[in-house]
């Protein structure tokens, strides 16, 4: 692939790419910083890839790393919106009662797979995760973005497995909480 | 017999690694006389269904080998 192709190529690819890292990085000028890199990074080695595909796939691993690396940065700075994930922990406690029985029962949304197709829900589903706390949502979005196994996540970020799972969980129950408040219209 | 909390960090967890024979099948029990801990079985399946498909309609490539869990569930 000459320079030329491939620059128009990656020009292309950059909405996408930011995307990916805005939702992750939440932070508008570290999204655009990881992309960049990941960009130059790939621009360096055009003559490497057999079309835009292999290219894509090779960049998108790079901006992965990327974000991996700023996560990584982040977990050893001092925790932020603390209050936060303890606000999060303690709505989820509050939904069951002293027996660890539901307060009230959680009840099964209607055709939620025809929401996929709806622009909106991918809205709500987008300001949901970026409603997380910081640390749960970095979890997730290795997990769940990344597609990262558990086990790797908690070599990077040096926590337990346990712990990671605890996040997962508060990570889940807490976007059931707001899709089901936000988009599927319960109370 | 487990509580709808711990059913719920099963599910969860469900999502991450094999469950064992026994985690699955105290899960499943727990299910059945449960209908709070089924629908947020569902729940938490469609997050993952709706994450891939975030990542598809963005065209993110697979990144990994990944969710290689539950995969055959239901």
């Amino acid at each position: 692939m000459d320079s030329h192709t491939l620059t128009s190529g990656l020009q292309e690819l950059r909405p996408r790419l930011l995307r990916f890292a805005r939702l992750q990085l939440r932070d508008e000028a570290a999204a655009e910083d990881a992309v960049q890199e990941a960009l130059l990074a790939a621009t360096s080695r055009a003559e490497q890839f057999q079309g835009a595909a292999a290219a894509a796939t090779w960049i998108f691993a790079i901006l992965k790393n990327k974000i991996i690396d700023e996560f990584r940065r982040r977990s050893r700075e001092p925790a932020t919106n603390t209050d936060y994930e303890e606000a999060l922990d303690e709505s989820i406690a509050a939904q069951f009662d002293g027996n660890e029985h539901w307060n009230d029962y959680p009840v099964a949304w209607s055709d939620p797979g025809a929401s996929l197709e709806q622009k909106q829900f991918w809205e709500i589903f987008e300001q949901c995760i970026s409603a997380l706390p910081d640390k749960t949502a970095r979890v997730f979005g290795m997990r769940e973005l990344i597609g990262m196994e558990t086990d790797e996540i908690c070599k990077e970020l040096k926590i337990s497995s346990s712990n990671c799972w605890v996040l997962l969980h508060r990570a889940r129950l807490g976007l059931r909480d707001c899709l089901s408040r936000r988009w599927f219209g319960e109370s | 017999m487990l509580s709808c909390r711990q059913a719920t960090e099963l599910i969860s967890q469900g999502l991450d690694r094999a469950l064992t024979m026994r985690e699955r099948s105290a899960l499943l029990v727990h299910q059945a006389i449960c209908k709070g801990c089924r629908a947020t079985d569902k729940h938490l399946q469609f997050l993952r269904q709706a994450t891939l498909a975030w990542r598809n309609n963005n065209q993110v490539p697979p990144l990994n080998d990944e969710h290689s869990h539950r995969k055959n569930k239901d």
